[in-house]
């Protein structure tokens, strides 16, 4: 089900009658290679093609009708006898729709090996993770997979497939060069590209058959991953067949052990009442990762509950790309088995200063907070408790069970408490406010 | 955990505001204005026991701003924070009160009065001055 269609006319000696010949068989694809560059929905193609050719002029007809390849990205280069080969140009001939011709000059008559190379819209993919944690929530066992779709209105055979993770610059969308109506003038005017038919039944199923084989084909394939500038390179081992419509995915990689912290934060302001789970690692050696960076797409996590490896659904949570050596903190969601509940207890204002005139010039005020906190997990867990104030002048005083305090900025404290299972601990502050002039005298 | 049940009939409290909050220890500024002041209010609350069994009521109050308690009593007797009732919030207290069964003559009926000083009251400025975080 070819929608490529490649005709060779032969031109007579002489060159000046340009007679229509018979259809000679369609030279197949010998080899594709797809790189795919996923954040700019375009994707260099490069095929080669044993051409067969007279000497002197060719003509080359090609065909680019119900696909989504941008006509104007098309080169081509002989492979062999490239000296004697001489690949004039390509016209697009007028008031003619989806159609090229390639002017070429041979030297040599017989079969030429070309490889012919164009951008096409309409292949991505996509990245997606699968994360384990064991029954302690130390570790996790971190799979990533890739799924590759084909929607580009073209099938591809045996594809060595490339993925680019990076973010690309293009001016003109690859998908808008190819629905134009004529491949000249400026880019702008778009027409709708009519929906592919769908292929009759017989074909389809053809096309289970090949995917079958290649599931029934045992050992996973390889994703071997390299930096190139700016973006990174994952070349998927041996070759792959996407027919059009088709989607496929491919395990990326798969590390056990990757040591994680399980961590919670409370933060009225930002996360409301209820506490939220955070799961952190970082993708480095020390992590067992840190090979590659990791390209952003959707991490499940899951719990195995017992012996028998049963999953229990954790959480999800969406991440960008994490280059190699970078901090982790991916959010699972608010939780109900662990419980915070601050209290004011007391509150009073104080010291109040006057103007000339006997206007309130200056006051404290006195906040009292009780903060309780309960687990009710069967394993030991860490909770951050982020305070917000209102304003930068205040002092705190600190009492009870807490871990570490720290100041995180002008107007934000942070207590870290450890809990064992089943426990609770209980801490206090006595918060001071300066209003007015009371700001200064106590900032001196 | 607590369940809702309903309302109850047979417990009936009947709550009055005794002063109208009576501004005491004002302070003006030099036109005349007030800027600061302090009030004195007496609640009291009639609580009356119409069932055949004794019951336990928990009274909550809300009491806004910054506050002391002068005297609090439940029948001429003297409530002592901490002892006869609880800070919940610094702005919520909580009374249990225990209540006999009605006898021939009628409900019985104890009252709490409650004498305090709201302190440091800004006109024009939000009584409330935190929003009180309360657990659902």
């Amino acid at each position: 089900m070819k929608r490529l269609v490649l005709m060779l006319l032969v031109v007579a000696m002489t060159g000046v009658s340009r007679a229509k010949v018979d259809l000679v068989t369609l030279p197949s694809r010998d080899m594709v290679q797809l790189t795919i560059y996923n954040s700019a929905d375009m994707t260099l193609v490069r095929e080669s093609r044993d051409l067969t050719l007279k000497q002197g002029k060719n003509k080359l007809q090609f065909s680019w009708a119900n696909t989504l390849i941008d006509p104007t990205s098309l080169e081509m280069l002989p492979k062999a006898n490239a000296d004697k080969i001489d690949i004039a140009d390509l016209t697009y001939p007028p008031r003619v729709r989806n159609l090229g011709l390639w002017n070429i000059k041979s030297g040599v008559s017989g079969k030429v090996p070309v490889e012919i190379t164009y951008l096409t819209s309409g292949l991505s993919w996509r990245a997606f993770y699968m994360g384990t944690l064991t029954d302690d929530e130390k570790t996790m066992r971190l799979k990533g997979y890739v799924r590759v779709t084909n929607n580009s209105g073209e099938d591809y055979e045996n594809a060595q497939t490339r993925l680019i993770v990076g973010k690309v610059h293009i001016l003109d969308q690859i998908a808008d060069l190819a629905r134009r109506r004529y491949p000249y003038g400026r880019p702008g005017e778009v027409v709708p590209v009519p929906r592919p038919l769908v292929p009759p039944v017989s074909a389809v199923r053809d096309k289970k058959e090949i995917a079958w084989a290649e599931v029934l084909a045992l050992r996973p394939k390889e994703i071997k991953k390299e930096g190139l500038s700016e973006y990174f390179l994952y070349t998927i081992e041996g070759t792959e067949t996407i027919p059009t419509g088709w989607s496929k995915r491919l395990l990326s990689f798969d590390v056990d052990e990757v040591p994680v912290v399980n961590l919670y934060k409370y933060e009225q302001e930002r996360y409301g009442n209820s506490v939220v789970r955070f799961l952190s690692f970082k993708n480095d050696e020390e992590h067992k990762l840190g090979d590659t960076p990791i390209p952003g797409g959707m991490l499940k996590v899951y719990r195995s509950v017992d012996e028998e490896e049963h999953l229990s659904y954790t959480g999800q949570s969406s991440f960008k790309y994490i280059p190699v050596d970078e901090d982790v903190e991916l959010n699972l969601g608010p939780v109900a088995n662990l419980v915070v509940e601050p209290t004011l207890m007391d509150y009073r204002t104080e010291n109040y200063r006057f103007d000339r005139r006997g206007n309130i010039s200056g006051f404290d005020e006195i906040r009292k907070f009780k903060i309780e906190v309960r687990n009710t997990r069967e394993i030991g867990v860490k909770v951050e408790i982020q305070r917000n104030f209102n304003t930068p002048y205040w002092r705190l005083e600190k009492s009870g069970e807490f871990d570490k305090f720290e100041k995180v900025d002008l107007d934000t404290v942070k207590f870290t408490l450890i809990l064992e299972p089943r426990s609770a601990k209980k801490f206090e502050y006595v918060l001071t406010t300066y209003h007015g002039v009371r700001r200064e005298e106590t900032s001196r | 955990m607590e369940l809702y049940i309903g309302d109850s009939r047979d417990i009936v409290v009947t709550q009055r505001d005794m002063t109208g909050a009576k501004k005491i220890n004002v302070k003006r500024n030099r036109k005349g204005d007030i800027v600061l002041y302090d009030t004195d209010e007496i609640i009291t609350a009639k609580i009356e026991n119409f069932k055949d069994s004794p019951a336990v009521l928990t009274m909550i109050q809300h009491i806004p701003g910054q506050w002391d308690m002068e005297k609090c009593t439940l029948d001429k007797k003297e409530l002592k924070l901490g002892v006869g009732y609880k800070k919940k919030h610094a702005n919520t207290l909580e009374f249990e009160i225990k209540l006999p069964a009605r006898t021939e003559a009628g409900p019985a009926v104890k009252e709490l009065k409650m004498h305090y000083h709201r302190r440091n009251i800004r006109p024009g400025v939000n009584i409330r001055p935190e929003p009180s975080i309360i657990r659902r």
